[in-house]
């Protein structure tokens, strides 16, 4: 323990389980969250070893364990036929909310907003999505992604063709922006954070108003150093949104190629009066 | 000393985006024809469970009036004397007994000009057997080519096509192609690209240049190299890229499917991770070939001015005048049986040339019988 931390090991503000698991492990809080963490976690990594072992190869690359065949519909499926896949899913999910409710805990021992829950929540929802909300939506849990390197890049590729051409799909539009936006700002922010603190040789250090300059300089305006946290977690977590929506929409809201999505603007009423000749 | 004045946190830019927004969503929401998972959506799973080689169907991709199946006209009893005997000039039918050859005229009028009739082929002012309209020439060929197809496609098997299975009581069935003009833009196009599109188009297909069509779908250009070989540095060029992506657009709508019908979209060109459909596919790209150069090029003179396109060409057809959006068309119907006379001698003519040997035998099975099968897939797990 570093000998500030002490300070910092505060007991009370658990959700489940009261003083039972308020305690720590070596640097790791646990609590009721953290137990079911592990529970899951370690279930769930057994069963996928167990599915390799029983897959038929131990190549890292081809170890498939995929959800039942679409015939099942959202039913049980036997064990070796998608059943291993409906637990393991149960126990990413299992493990994925646990740790989502441990940062909750670990935000009220420390008497913080809950920020980082909820931009965690964020990715649990494309999880969900992606393996429980579109499945659904769809009828069967073989729409879900198989759990294989190779075999979850075959889905991948598959439901990008589903749509024909998955880059005409308005929310995935939305989510790459705000992908490459946050790393652009992510860069932007560290490279200006890393350029303030390392000043040439017999230069001081630089804060927070040289930051400032640096930006109104060369774009006119600066947002702050609050601001940049504000836009790059809101950023960060409309990517995990609008891919969440992009797959949500791709099949339970919209079956034929994206390209053909945007026919409506060409049967808008109004192009008929226009007078436009066809170029025949 | 005064406090400082509060300014007010709300602002008319604040105001006015969020009211943008609201709209926005509101416009993407409404306008639109979007499907909803209550419809239901139904999906059908072509390869390996878990790698989502499914196709889906909604309402509104199922509800397609010219969909629904016709009902069948009575078979005539047979009269004991061929068409031949019974009447005059007639060049394809002639052993066909004289009351199947009725009963074939009438469905044929059924599903060709329901609302003409007789009319539309046999002049009224004229003997049935003059040969003086173009439609009645036309059909004669047609008549022909659809006895070729039924004996000899296997893209078509056992199910046979009527002239219903295209022209779905029209005249010219509605998903036909012309050849197109260079377009001239305007304003010297976009970095040099000049824009393929017509502007009255109604839908993203309208947009496609037809050359894929012309190299696909008439010509014999392979359809080759539609992913990059970056191991063996082969590079393709890109126009045939686009072409091929073309080509397949156009299949997967004519299908109302997608890509994942026929193909593994991580090795497209692999035949062992392709589905069993690939190969009624690829016989139905030459027999399509076949139609437009062996029968519908080839009646170019028959035509009147105003039923060829703008380059001077007969219509032609691609996979959706028959599919019209459905994988198998009007579902499958066998709409033939019965029709004896639409099948012609099978004596393996010109129309198929699906003579791809090595790829023929070992499928047959599929072809005939297209029941789903998984692809067979080489990845581990099974």
């Amino acid at each position: 323990m570093l000998s500030f931390e002490r300070k910092y090991r505060v007991a009370g503000g658990t959700l489940v389980g009261g003083d039972l698991f308020d305690f720590w492990v070596g640097p790791f809080y646990v609590g009721f969250f953290g137990v079911t963490t592990a529970f899951f976690a370690l279930l769930g990594t057994s069963l996928i070893v167990y599915g390799a072992a029983i897959g038929g190869t131990w190549n890292i690359w081809q170890i498939d364990i995929a959800p039942p065949a679409i015939e099942y519909g959202l039913g049980l499926a036997p064990l070796r036929e998608g059943g291993l896949w409906q637990i393991i899913t149960v126990c990413a999910i299992g493990a994925f909310v646990s740790w989502a409710l441990r940062q909750v805990e670990i935000s009220r021992k420390l008497g913080m907003g809950f920020h980082i829950p909820i931009a965690f929540s964020f990715a649990i929802f494309a999880y969900l999505s992606l393996e429980v909300f579109r499945p659904i939506m769809l009828g069967a849990w073989g729409h879900a992604f198989p759990y294989g390197i190779f075999s979850h890049l075959d889905w991948v590729s598959n439901v990008g063709y589903q749509g024909l051409h998955f880059h005409y799909n308005p929310a995935h539009m939305l989510a790459v922006t705000c992908f490459f936006g946050t790393t652009l700002m992510l860069a932007m922010h560290g490279g200006v954070i890393l350029s303030a603190v390392n000043p040439p040789k017999g230069e001081e250090v630089k804060h927070g108003q040289h930051e400032n300059q640096y930006f109104r300089d060369t774009i006119a305006y600066s947002i702050g150093p609050l601001g940049i946290h504000r836009l790059g977690w809101f950023a960060a977590i409309n990517a995990g949104f609008w891919s969440a929506i992009c797959i949500l929409i791709s099949g339970p809201f919209w079956v034929s190629g994206w390209p053909y999505f945007y026919d409506w603007y060409l049967q808008l009423p109004f192009w008929n009066d226009m007078g436009l000749g066809g170029l025949g | 000393m005064t406090p400082l004045e509060k300014r007010p946190r709300s602002s008319l830019l604040g105001v006015f985006l969020l009211a943008a927004a609201f709209a926005t969503l509101l416009f993407v929401v409404l306008v639109p024809t979007w499907d909803a998972p209550w419809d239901p959506i139904e999906s059908r799973e072509w390869g390996w469970r878990g790698i989502a080689m499914n196709t889906f169907t909604s309402e509104r991709t199922r509800s397609d009036p010219l969909n629904l199946v016709p009902a069948s006209i009575e078979p005539f009893e047979a009269r004991g004397v061929s068409a031949g005997e019974a009447y005059e000039n007639i060049q394809v039918l002639g052993d066909l007994d004289a009351a199947q050859f009725d009963h074939l005229m009438l469905s044929i009028t059924e599903w060709v000009a329901p609302e003409e009739g007789c009319a539309y082929c046999h002049n009224p002012d004229a003997s049935f057997a003059a040969d003086d309209m173009y439609t009645k020439k036309v059909a004669r060929r047609m008549l022909t080519m659809v006895r070729d197809i039924n004996a000899n496609s296997r893209h078509v098997g056992n199910v046979g096509v009527t002239c219903y299975t295209c022209h779905r009581g029209q005249g010219v069935p509605q998903r036909h192609w012309f050849k197109a003009a260079e377009p001239k833009p305007p304003m010297g196009g976009i970095v040099g690209k000049p824009p393929p599109w017509n502007r009255t188009a109604k839908t993203m297909r309208d947009f496609f240049p037809r050359a894929p069509f012309e190299n696909y779908l008439l010509d014999d250009q392979q359809i080759m190299g539609a992913q990059a070989r970056s191991v063996s540095g082969e590079v393709t060029d890109l126009a045939d890229l686009e072409n091929i992506y073309i080509l397949m657009m156009q299949m997967s709508d004519g299908l109302g499917g997608n890509c994942n019908f026929c193909h593994n979209s991580r090795a497209f060109a692999d035949w062992s991770q392709s589905t069993p459909k690939r190969i009624t596919a690829w016989y139905g790209i030459r027999m399509t070939r076949g139609i437009n150069r062996d029968y519908l090029t080839k009646m170019h003179d028959l035509f009147p001015a105003d039923r060829l396109g703008p380059l001077g060409d007969v219509a032609k057809v691609d996979c959706g005048t028959c599919h019209n959006g459905m994988s198998r068309p009007l579902g499958g119907a066998p709409m033939a049986r019965g029709y004896e006379g639409l099948r012609g001698p099978g004596s393996g003519s010109a129309i198929t040339r699906e003579t791809a040997f090595e790829t023929r035998l070992p499928y047959e099975a599929e072809i005939t019988e297209p029941a789903p099968t998984p692809a067979s897939l080489q990845q581990g797990g099974e």
